[in-house]
């Protein structure tokens, strides 16, 4: 049958058709709750939001003290301890006695006699107690901090969470620096991509006729070009001898610019809806100036669709970083982000026998869920006006 | 007799063209005739009705008015008491604004007129703010006024407009509109998403509105007994061009136009034993990008004949008042609508 | 009146749990529909006359639910769940009962105020009437064809067989609101529930179509419960009005007797604040004070006395007034014409039933 839109449409309109009852404290609150107030409200009914809230939270506190929270430099190498894997934490030894803090057992070496893989397992014999905040290999955080205090280690030999690759190096401490780079790369490319969108977008929308049939046809070029092989060509352009610092400025340049044509197509239509507002013409009337419009009437009402757009796009920031330092057209070490240390997972050996070297691939799933989870609770809040 | 009072709005020939776009390299040519050659003038004080269906034009004539839309074509002219007869339509962007307070507009929607992200008092005081007419404290005693006027709560002020029931907000857009005491305000479609309980209330706001402050309204609406109600004089609107314009009462109920017969004969009356008897229209009203030629009620009038085809008659009036643009409005015997008993 | 009813609404309460709290859209609504006859149901927003229509083919939008009272129907042919009287209760049916769905279309047909929304855009008109004809009735593509062209010239659509072939969008709004009566029409209905179908239309358009709905009226024989805030329209069209105010029916009878000797203060009030062609052009109109309270804080006792113009202080606003039948056909829900007047309640008034301030 057909669709009802009256007695939904107008049960929400109720909604906002408070009673007129005397005024009463919660209720007032309530009235004269401002946008980012009932934005707050109505997102933090999102469940899934909240928890992408609080996993980017994590990422945030990685991202900044990646030093501290990694027990080992990136790039010290535990030599005995080739693709060792992750060794486990124990809180109830064989007896069943309860540890804290929880314990590592010893490493014990095998050779296999058919296959002459050298294989290794847990030597329960030794105990090695986990110990927090110890002093370890001295560090300078964010460029000012100086210190050789680590979250967690052992005073004795080495403790590898994620297991070691194929140079002996943690993974664990590796992928928090990984993290630190892949979402530099996000953030920096968004904020590229942010204020080409804004500002062509907005030139776009704003001028209309010819300028915008211009630019959108341009937009659509840019778009029927398959992102994956334009990156590659890109990518593969910039010079081989570059170091390592301007090629990381160089890919997040590329994916940035990449990015912005989704974003300017939204500030156009967004743009566009809005010059036909009534509340608009209403300012117009009133004899508010063209800035006065934008400024105090049109922008406002469309920060928070482009902040949504900016967190939904975020994952595809970091995935794009991924796949080409993945297929070693991105980042090069000794740079470190997540598609970098996968570049060692890229063959049918690597997943059969070492599979912790994927523990980044699994950062990279928590990111891209806990921002598009982050952006789906934010658009369901950003209009709370909405009928 | 009273002395002849001047008009305080006349508008002249008054077009807006929309060009349309066909073909993706816009190419295309032809344009859409909201409103095409739009003639009247509005008297100090006094309400023009203008009513007409959906594509008529009503709404963008409004607008044009006020410059919401730019007319292609035509002048607008506002005869104001010390300044003399302006042409709005000739203003520059910059005397534009300056002149907007002697002219305002109420919203039909009383949901989307108002920015949800501005407090009641912010939304009032905007056109204040907005041209600079007063400032600090002398802005909220003046907001208040208005408010006060417009039987708003005044501790209500600092409430963003989700708390408003829509009659609550109807008053928001009106005190936006009063604020700057405007000599002319448009009223487009002011009650028509009111339910009829508030809508009366609405309709005696701008009644003791136009009293007090001497307010002259241009009142466009599609219900024809809410246009009766309010206005002095109503001017019918098809396909872009007014066809009749006379006093209220001649109007509806001695038309001279067949277009406004049948309209006033489809006003479903409140008495069950006055049974309507619609004249009933031939097909629909077409599409203004492809209006009629001659007369554009032709293909749907019953009394139409050869001329109507290839001729555009002229608006002219043929009672004390009443103006028409139909070639046989002196021949015509045409029946208005039914008096309520 | 010696006829039986086709169809009974008995003390339905619907309400609606959202997350602000439970809106009682439906507060115990009685209404009796009588094969043939025209049933106006006006109200203004909030009076829970469309979540009325849409409960009897159970299609209330979610999360409405029926929490009590039963909706009688007497289809004309018998179904298995037919109680010994030949009726059945559409309330007790699950949303997607068997029988349910045979009584949708087939015995009760609705239209809508947006017809547009009601057709696919993507299949033309001829598709669709013929799509509703062979749901409930047994006949080959050929014939079901034809029979729909038939429907279409019988709704006035001119050069009805090319008509089939067109799309929703080819069609005018008028024209699709004529092509949704000739779906509802397709199985012959007992019922028609027609909710605004005027309402986006304009008025010459609106003229038409009513003109329609009565000629199809008569010819068919069906009854029509026809919804709108239109006081005008009801007065075109009814036999009977039913005046709905938050949820209840305050007030019911023949539309000459309802519009020439209302009885309830909310009846009259509503027609004083009509603008009447010819009688209040000029004139202040009589408005009902305050505003139509929020769903989520219904008044206590009778919902209209906050803006009641003859409220009785310490009556109204702690008992609920009994539908008082003051003739066979005209029914009144108010204090005023209770046999006993309930004393006055000396409690103090509870702040949240204060008049409100519009």
């Amino acid at each position: 049958m057909a669709s009802t839109p009256g007695v939904l449409g107008r049960l929400r309109l109720f909604r906002k058709t408070p009673p007129e009852t005397k005024t009463n404290q919660a209720e007032d609150t309530y009235y004269t709750a401002s946008q980012f107030q009932l934005m707050w409200w109505k997102f933090r009914r999102h469940h899934l939001a909240l928890i992408g809230t609080f996993l980017l939270f994590i990422f945030l506190i990685i991202s900044l003290f990646a030093e501290f929270i990694a027990p080992y430099d990136p790039f010290t190498r535990d030599a005995e301890y080739l693709f060792g894997p992750p060794q486990r934490l124990h809180f109830f030894d064989e007896t069943g006695a309860f540890h804290f803090p929880p314990f590592i057992y010893g490493i014990e070496f095998a050779m296999d006699p058919k296959t002459f893989l050298l294989t290794i397992t847990e030597d329960t014999s030794i105990k090695i107690p986990l110990e927090f905040f110890v002093h370890g290999e001295p560090y300078r955080m964010l460029g000012f901090i100086q210190s050789d205090i680590h979250l967690f280690g052992v005073s004795d030999g080495f403790v590898h969470l994620f297991g070691t690759d194929k140079l002996g190096r943690d993974i664990f401490s590796r992928v928090m620096f990984a993290t630190r780079i892949s979402l530099s790369i996000g953030v920096i490319g968004l904020l590229i991509a942010f204020f080409l969108g804004i500002i062509i977008g907005g030139i776009s929308g704003f001028f209309g006729g010819r300028v915008d049939n211009t630019i959108q046809r341009f937009i659509e070029f840019i778009r029927s070009i398959p992102t994956l092989p334009l990156w590659m060509a890109l990518a593969a352009s910039l010079p081989k001898e570059w170091p390592p610092l301007q090629v990381y400025f160089a890919i997040t340049i590329i994916i940035g610019l990449l990015a912005w044509t989704h974003l300017a197509r939204r500030v156009r239509s967004k743009l566009l809806s809005l010059r036909e507002e009534d509340y608009v013409t209403a300012a117009k009337i009133a004899g508010s100036s063209d800035q006065r419009v934008i400024f105090r009437h049109m922008v406002p009402s469309f920060l928070s669709y482009i902040i949504v757009d900016l967190t939904i796009s975020f994952p595809y920031m970091i995935l794009g970083e991924t796949a080409l330092s993945f297929i070693g057209l991105g980042l090069r070490p000794p740079v470190i982000s997540w598609g970098v240390m996968l570049q060692d997972a890229q063959n049918v050996r690597a997943i059969a026998l070492y599979p912790w070297l994927f523990a980044p691939l699994a950062f990279v799933i928590l990111a891209v869920l806990a921002f598009s989870f982050v952006g789906d609770g934010m658009r369901d809040a950003s209009d709370p006006y909405s009928r | 007799m009273s002395e002849p009072r001047l008009p305080l709005l006349e508008t002249k020939n008054l077009k807006k063209y929309y060009p349309l776009q066909r073909g993706m390299f816009g190419g295309g040519s032809g344009t859409v005739k909201a409103i095409d050659g739009i003639s009247f003038y509005v008297e100090k004080g006094e309400t023009l009705g203008l009513v007409g269906e959906s594509g008529s034009g009503k709404t963008t004539t409004g607008r044009a008015i006020l410059r919401a839309v730019e007319p292609t074509e035509g002048q607008v002219l506002f005869r104001l008491d010390d300044k003399g007869v302006i042409d709005f339509t000739a203003l520059k962007k910059s005397d534009l604004r300056r002149f907007r307070q002697y002219v305002q507009m109420i919203f039909q929607d009383p949901y989307s007129s108002l920015n949800p992200r501005m407090t009641a008092r912010d939304i009032i005081a905007e056109p204040l703010v907005a041209s600079g007419l007063a400032k600090g404290s002398e802005v909220d005693d003046r907001v208040r006024q208005v408010a006060k006027r417009c039987q708003l709560n005044l501790e209500h002020l600092r409430r963003y407009p989700h708390a408003f029931s829509g009659g609550q907000r109807q008053r928001i857009g009106i005190a936006r509109a009063l604020v700057v005491q405007p000599k002319f305000v448009v009223c487009d479609e002011a009650v028509s998403a009111l339910d009829v309980s508030i809508q009366a209330q609405i309709l005696n706001l701008l009644m003791d509105a136009q009293e007090e402050y001497g307010l002259t309204y241009l009142f466009i609406a599609h219900d024809l007994s809410v246009v009766e109600h309010v206005s002095n004089r109503v001017a019918v609107m098809y396909l872009g061009r007014i066809v009749e314009l006379a006093p209220t009462s001649k109007l509806f109920y001695q038309p001279l136009h067949p277009y406004t017969a049948a309209l006033m004969s489809a006003i479903p009356d409140l008495d069950p034993d006055r049974v309507m008897k619609p004249v009933i229209l031939e097909g629909e009203i077409p599409s203004p990008a492809n209006p009629p030629s001659g007369c554009h009620f032709h293909p749907r009038c019953s009394f139409a004949q050869e001329i109507c085809k290839t001729q555009t008659p002229e608006f002219k009036e043929y009672r004390p008042g009443q103006f028409a643009a139909c070639h046989f409005a002196e021949q015509l015997e045409l029946q208005g609508a039914l008096k309520s008993n | 009146m010696t006829q039986t009813p086709l169809l009974e609404i008995k003390d339905l309460h619907i309400s609606f749990p959202l997350d602000e709290g439970t809106v009682q859209a439906v507060a115990g609504v009685n209404l009796t529909i009588y094969p043939g006859q025209v049933m106006g149901v006006v109200g203004e927003s909030g009076c829970g006359k469309s979540v009325t229509a849409q409960s009897l083919l159970r299609i209330i939008p979610p999360p409405g639910r029926i929490d009590a009272g039963q909706i009688l129907f007497r289809p004309s042919k018998l179904f298995k769940d037919t109680k010994g009287d030949g009726v059945v209760d559409l309330a007790a049916f699950k949303s997607n009962d068997e029988t349910l769905r045979r009584i949708r279309g087939n015995e009760i047909a609705m239209i809508f105020q947006e017809p547009m929304n009601s057709f696919s855009p993507v299949h033309t008109i001829g598709n669709q009437l013929m799509e509703a004809i062979l749901l409930h009735q047994k006949m080959t593509e050929k014939e079901a064809r034809a029979r729909g062209a038939e429907l279409l010239r019988l709704v006035g659509i001119s050069n009805a067989d090319a008509r089939m072939d067109n799309y929703p969008y080819q069609f005018s709004g008028g024209m699709r609101q004529r092509a949704m009566i000739a779906i509802a029409l397709s199985c012959t209905p007992s019922l028609l529930v027609a909710d605004e179908p005027t309402t986006a239309l304009d008025v010459t358009i609106q003229a038409q179509i009513l003109d329609l709905l009565r000629r199809l009226q008569q010819q068919f024989g069906m009854a029509i419960m026809f919804i709108t805030h239109n006081l005008g329209v009801i007065a075109q069209i009814a036999d009977h009005v039913a005046i709905m105010y938050l949820g209840q029916v305050v007030e019911q009878g023949p539309v000459r007797e309802i519009l020439r000797n209302p009885k309830h203060p909310y009846t009259m009030d509503l027609l004083r604040a009509v603008p009447r062609l010819g009688k209040t052009a000029g004139k202040r109109l009589v408005a009902i004070e305050g505003g139509i309270p929020s769903p989520f804080n219904r008044p206590t006792g009778c919902p209209f006395h906050p803006r009641c113009s003859k409220v009785i202080p310490g009556v109204c606003n702690t008992h609920i007034p009994q539908l008082v039948q003051l003739d066979e056909t005209h029914s009144v829900r108010c204090v005023l014409y209770e046999p006993k007047v309930p004393q006055p309640n000396p409690e103090p008034t509870d702040v949240r039933t204060a008049p409100a301030v519009a």
